[in-house]
């Protein structure tokens, strides 16, 4: 080392000891670290629907509205079904003109509008829940109060009103819907029988939600499975709750996985595995048995996806070869299949597809469109990849999302 | 090093390493404010991967890869500018140098550098890492290290003007 790097070395050394190190904001790096995480959950979870919203004069909701001749199949991931053939020699269609056209769903969202068979709810499209058949409208905007109704054939079931605004999830069958209300030093998780319209129990969770970026813990409600198993946590304690029989257990099993679940899914949970990005990162999926302990039972390709009801398929957006790298667009779906282990591309055109929710175990409503404008719902039958359009808008709205 | 960084919670691992990675930031950026900026910002990201981070060979160097990473980036494209506020600059730290060295600091001219530049000093001759563990850590190769690091001693010995410091091959430790 000459002279002049013996001096750059004392004096960056003699800098660094008189640098004024502030407190290390453990708790507040961890606070925002789990908000990044969830606003990455949501950004992800909300792609397909502002991917619709991007649609401009309206959209398919892609609910999960299902039809009522496909009730839910058993929930634990079962054999490849006998009539899963795979069309190996099928080419993409080269445009959406090539698409056959179908019925539109049963529930879609159009213009501010959503429509469920004949009744018509004005409502903006982040204040729809769907699942299992079942939807769920809410009316609440920033920190007004908060209403949510149950659409129950041709009206309206009131769930819960609060001073403040909730948000509503539902189990992916559709038979719980949960909630929290955040007071001062308690926050209370509901969960509502659907089938028999009643609050089906709560717990009061004794614990502080920072108001904005203060330090502490706060609690994160994931939601319910087809179980009947209600998620929450605070970042480090995972907590499983039932409700049919009061049962209140910690999550435990998941290894060195963070106690961050990436999503609830019809069986149990996801997290996110490792993997070779910062994000997109492989999910591990298993189940929570009666005592809390988690089961793994395989990996998917991303934590971030749609979950088949039945949870057997898991859809999501990748590039043409199938992988997710953040690095790449990804233009199109893939369905990977868990009981095979097989991933499939679906027979999409060239241009943007963004997987929205399933309509039936084997049918997926798809957000497609050029990039930069999805102004379609397709339809796709997985069980061929074969797809149609649903609905065709006529013009799509100019933004977009950086990844297309 | 924590002899058992696999096992590290994330809080453990800020409460312990916090320190370490400050000075390392603020060494990069110059400014207290802008250290705590980009680290806050890098371990914010590495609590979203904790558990990719948690299973590095050392979760520290790979904490500290994402933090010149993260500071080069932010960076790209700005530092003429930067270059423009380089009197905006905090001043020495009081009693810094003072009785000690008549001399420049050579700190001074080190926030004047390019980012990537100034990376590769810090790295080199605050870190002590190798060439090769330098271009693992910004992701270029072991010649671009020496390239940017030739670069970056030819300013300095320029910048300190009449204070002659000898030429003199630069240290190959690899």
């Amino acid at each position: 080392m000459n002279e002049l790097e013996q001096r750059l070395a004392d004096d960056l050394n003699a800098a660094a000891t008189l640098a004024d190190v502030p407190p290390a904001p453990v708790t507040e790096l961890a606070t925002a670290g789990r908000r990044q995480v969830r606003r990455h959950r949501i950004v992800t979870a909300c792609a397909t629907a502002a991917a619709v919203l991007v649609v401009l004069t309206g959209v398919g909701l892609g609910a999960t509205a299902l039809r009522a001749d496909h009730p839910a199949r058993p929930i634990a991931p079962g054999p490849t079904p006998s009539h899963h053939v795979r069309h190996p020699q099928r080419q993409n269609p080269s445009g959406l003109e090539d698409l056959p056209t179908g019925a539109p769903p049963a529930v879609y969202w159009h213009a501010g509008v959503l429509h469920v068979g004949d009744i018509s709810i004005p409502t903006a499209l982040d204040q729809i829940v769907t699942a299992g058949g079942k939807v769920l409208v809410g009316h609440a905007r920033g920190a007004d109060p908060s209403q949510w109704d149950l659409v129950d054939g041709d009206h309206l079931v009131p769930v819960v009103q609060t001073p403040q605004a909730i948000f509503i999830r539902l189990s992916p069958d559709g038979r719980l819907a949960v909630w929290e209300v955040i007071h001062p030093q308690v926050t209370r998780v509901v969960a509502w029988d659907v089938a028999s319209q009643r609050v089906a129990g709560y717990r009061d969770i004794n614990i502080e939600q920072p108001s904005c970026c203060g330090g502490g813990p706060s609690l994160m409600l994931y939601g319910a499975d087809s179980r009947g198993q209600v998620f929450y946590g605070d970042g480090r304690t995972l907590t499983v709750w039932t409700p049919s029989t009061g049962t209140v257990r910690t999550v435990t099993g998941y290894g060195q996985l963070p106690a961050l679940p990436s999503a609830v899914t019809p069986f149990g949970l996801v997290f996110q595995g490792d993997g070779p990005g910062l994000f997109d990162m492989p999910g591990v999926y298993g189940t929570v048995d009666a005592d809390g302990v988690f089961h793994r039972q395989g990996r998917t390709p991303i934590d971030s996806g749609v979950w088949s009801p039945d949870g057997r398929l898991f859809a999501y957006p990748a590039d043409g070869s199938g992988a997710v790298d953040n690095k790449n667009p990804r233009l199109t779906v893939y369905v990977y299949d868990t009981s095979t282990g097989q991933r499939q591309q679906l027979l999409l055109p060239l241009g943007a597809g963004v997987p929205e929710a399933w309509e039936s175990p084997d049918t997926l409503l798809i957000s497609g469109g050029q990039p930069g404008g999805l102004d379609q719902v397709i339809r796709c039958d997985t069980t061929t990849r074969t797809c149609q359009i649903a609905i065709r808008y006529p013009h799509p709205r100019g933004w977009s999302f950086g990844w297309f | 090093m924590v002899a058992d960084e696999t096992t590290l919670s994330f809080e453990q691992f800020v409460a312990t390493r916090w320190a370490a990675l400050y000075r390392t930031a603020y060494l990069l950026t110059g400014r207290r404010v802008d250290a705590e900026d980009v680290l806050q910002t890098t371990l914010v990201k590495a609590f979203a991967s904790w558990a990719k981070v948690a299973k590095a060979q050392s979760a520290e160097a790979y904490v500290r890869r994402m933090l010149v990473n993260d500071f080069v980036s932010s960076r790209r494209g700005s530092w003429h500018r930067r270059r423009a506020d380089v009197q905006q600059l905090e001043l020495p730290v009081p009693g810094h140098g003072e009785g000690v060295v008549d001399r420049v600091s050579l700190w001074e001219q080190v926030r004047t550098l390019p980012p990537r530049q100034r990376a590769v000093i810090v790295l080199r001759y605050y870190e002590d890492l190798t060439e090769r563990q330098i271009a693992d850590t910004l992701g270029c190769s072991p010649g671009t290290v020496k390239s940017q690091a030739s670069d970056a001693l030819r300013s300095l010995r320029a910048g300190l003007g009449p204070e002659v410091v000898p030429e003199g091959g630069v240290d190959e430790r690899a």
